[in-house]
């Protein structure tokens, strides 16, 4: 038997749930710098004297999990009833984000605990599955444990092709052909997180960090930043439009101080054979216009890329 | 029981292809499996675009109406068996359009399309028929349908008696709820086709070895000095080879939320565009006799190549060997020499093979689309100016005149000029008209 663990017996877990991962890393680093001081005088030299160099730690052991992944319905449950998603398996992405981490999460025969997320990103472009990716924050050490296996009957990701995405202004969805007229290439959304971490001395210090991983924890966890851009790739980008994000009145006035964009996922295969598949998430983004490009090449089109960026804290 | 393939037609916008000896058509799916980590292979997902092709031989037996057809035309067409059968596609391109001719046999031309629509067993060779357009009894046209199992199951109609198109802003009964219209079998709508040009009274041309004139016209001066035209009679051509092919881009966007009723499988490419240019080759077989090659070196002056042998005009044109009127005409401008060579076998004849390449730009390129003056049908091209007759008032009217933009896809769907916003601010200059 192989002393290695092959692919398909690597599961990816976060928290409760796994993550259907066609890539995943994981790193670690502990902290430990370059000590050295001054620590006598020696007076056969006259001169001063340092310690003998040594490796000092500064902060606990952290590490990133980053890893891609293709989504399905045991990451995302739609609440049909509020219209909204209710993402209550792994990431926490709405107003209501939570600051806890997760507890606990494994990649292969390998456990690792305390994981905060720190990005989560998709795209979705036709003839391709909706690719996500995430990147967490992972503080203590990881431990070797034994592999693990699941079987899952139904896998049903999203795709690109069953999906939908819609760009209103004002009220105005901007796709209407008498209108703006806009053709959606590819969009790509996603949320980035931003945590401060606080370290309590005394906590730390205690002798359970020997004999516990992940005992050097901080001891608060606060968000500081949280943020969704959606990149759009289109036949357009947004013209005339002043600093505060308005359409200049000579070119049309339409207010794009708020664009809203909103990303409807589905699954691939129409299980229910109903002719239509289940909605799988519903991702929205309302915001303005921070960036926008042209770009252009032999053979192709001019292709617009704008960004739309909404904070949320 | 199988059913050999001896009384098929091939349908072309609606008429019959002569001429068949084969005929192709396929579609390739683009799949790629997915692998999970914990799980290993979960299944295969679609991956790309599915497009099909379709590949056409025949003998030249006449003029070609498959010829006339643009570059940026839609073609719809198919196959239909004897066993009532068929096979069709919808929103294909010419891609290619190749004649090979040689001493001693009958013209042949090869023929490929790229369907962007759809291929199958259930898809209509027929036209899809219009609610504006007029029909003369006896045309057929198809109407999408989809069977229970999700596959494509097109219905056949034939027009009972002429139909005038409607006036502006009616639109005619579609052929299921008209009594106007009658639900063929795929049978029966190849005896009507059949019926509506019989075999005998098809009137074919079959072009001969001397109803066909080659001519090399020099280079930019118009000057046949130092071309095959110069020895007329001294260098009998035994074949020549012509190909024109088109090299074709589709894009394909995301859905929107309005096409959620819409089924997947209407799901098309957005847009299809022709990368430029256009690449057509000639190459001749020579009996050669008396003629200068070129040398190789003098490729490399510039000034050589208006001398013409390595840029020149060449024509051809098949006529009809009963009244010599031209049949098909095969042309390059400035067709640029792409080799020569001689082959000298013992107790054989010495040959000369000559090959060319010309190039076709769009004619107004890089212009995205034109635009019509309302009043005069004047054209004017996006990237000139606009000649007013008046200067901007400054009371913030727009007074820039009224044109409309066409759509080189589809010229009628117009937009007032006055909605795109970026032309408000344009600068005003002559432009071309």
């Amino acid at each position: 038997m192989s002393q290695f663990v092959s692919f398909r017996d690597c599961m990816v877990t976060i928290g409760a749930f796994q993550v259907y991962a066609t890539s995943v890393s994981l790193d670690m680093q502990t902290s430990l710098t370059k000590d050295v001081r001054l620590e006598g005088f020696d007076g056969d030299l006259v001169a001063a004297t340092v310690n003998r160099p040594t490796l000092t730690p500064t902060d606990g052991v952290k590490g990133t999990l980053s890893v891609d992944f293709v989504v399905s319905k045991q990451h995302f449950l739609y609440d049909e009833i509020e219209n909204e998603n209710n993402i209550a398996s792994i990431f926490e992405l709405n107003k209501q984000t939570s600051t806890a981490l997760q507890q606990f999460g494994r990649v292969g025969n390998y456990r690792f605990f305390n994981a905060g997320l720190k990005s989560f990103s998709f795209s979705m472009r036709p003839f391709d599955l909706v690719r996500a990716s995430a990147e967490y924050e992972i503080f203590g050490s990881i431990i070797q444990v034994s592999k693990e296996l699941d079987v899952i009957d139904n896998l049903n990701p999203a795709e690109g092709l069953k999906s939908f995405g819609d760009v209103v202004v004002d009220g105005i969805n901007l796709q209407d052909q008498s209108r703006f007229n806009i053709q959606l290439l590819s969009a790509q959304y996603s949320v980035r997180a931003s945590r401060k971490y606080n370290f309590s001395i005394r906590a730390n210090e205690h002798p359970v960090a020997n004999y516990v991983p992940g005992a050097i924890m901080p001891y608060r966890v606060s968000l500081a930043d949280l943020t969704i851009e959606t990149q759009i790739t289109s036949n357009k980008i947004i013209p005339a439009i002043n600093e505060t994000g308005k359409m200049q009145h000579g070119f049309g006035g339409e207010d794009f101080s708020e664009v809203e964009v909103t990303l409807q996922l589905f699954e691939a295969k129409d299980e229910a054979g109903d002719g239509q598949s289940n909605l799988l998430a519903k991702f929205g983004c309302v915001g303005q216009v921070t960036q926008q490009s042209l770009s252009a090449q032999g053979g192709s089109y001019l292709n617009g890329n704008f960004s739309v960026k909404q904070v949320i804290k | 029981m199988s059913f050999s393939g001896h009384e098929q037609v091939f349908i072309v916008q609606n008429q019959l292809v002569s001429g068949i000896s084969d005929c192709n058509m396929s579609y390739n799916t683009q799949t790629e499996p997915l692998y999970i980590a914990g799980l290993g292979y979960v299944d295969n997902f679609i991956s790309g675009p599915t497009e099909g092709q379709v590949e056409l031989s025949r003998y030249m037996l006449g003029e070609d109406f498959i010829k006339s057809i643009d570059d940026e035309d839609r073609v719809q067409g198919g196959i239909i068996f004897d066993s009532g059968r068929s096979v069709g596609f919808t929103r294909g391109r010419l891609l290619n359009y190749r004649v090979s001719c040689n001493v001693g046999q009958i013209p042949e031309i090869s023929n490929s399309f790229k369907v962007y629509g759809n291929l199958g067993g259930g898809v209509s060779p027929f036209s899809l028929w219009s609610s504006s357009s007029p029909y003369a009894a006896d045309d057929l046209v198809s109407r999408k349908h989809t069977a229970t199992d999700g596959f494509a199951e097109d219905k056949v109609y034939k027009a009972k008696n002429i139909i005038p198109a409607p006036s502006a802003g009616v639109s005619n009964d579609a052929p299921e709820d008209s009594s106007d219209w009658e639900l063929v079998t795929m049978l029966e709508a190849k005896e009507i086709l059949a019926e509506s040009k019989k075999i005998k009274e098809r009137n074919y041309i079959i072009p001969t070895q001397g109803s066909i004139d080659i001519s090399f016209k020099g280079s930019i001066y118009k000057d046949t000095t130092n071309t095959l035209s110069e020895f007329a009679g001294s260098n009998p051509i035994l074949g020549f080879n012509y190909s024109r092919g088109l090299d074709l881009d589709s894009l394909y966007a995301l859905r929107e939320e309005a096409d959620s009723g819409t089924p997947i499988t209407d799901y098309e490419a957005l847009d299809i565009q022709i990368i430029y240019p256009i690449k057509t080759t000639f190459d001749f077989t020579v009996s050669m006799d008396n003629y200068k090659l070129s040398d190789m070196r003098a490729f490399l002056d510039y000034a050589n190549w208006v001398n013409g042998r390595i840029e020149q005009d060449i024509v051809v044109q098949m006529k009809n060997p009963q009244d010599d009127s031209v049949l098909m005409e095969y042309s390059i401008s400035k067709a640029k020499l792409l080799s020569e060579g001689i082959s000298s076998p013992s107790q054989q004849e010495s040959t000369l093979t000559v090959s060319f390449e010309g190039v076709e730009t769009e004619e107004f390129s890089p212009f995205f689309g034109e635009y019509r003056h309302t009043v005069t049908g004047a054209i004017i091209y996006r990237s000139n100016w606009l000649l007013l007759s008046t200067v901007d008032p400054g009371n913030g009217e727009d007074w820039r005149g009224n044109y409309t933009e066409v759509y080189k896809e589809d010229p009628s769907r117009y937009i007032e000029l006055s909605d795109l916003a970026e032309y408000k601010h344009s600068q005003v200059e002559v432009r071309k008209q």
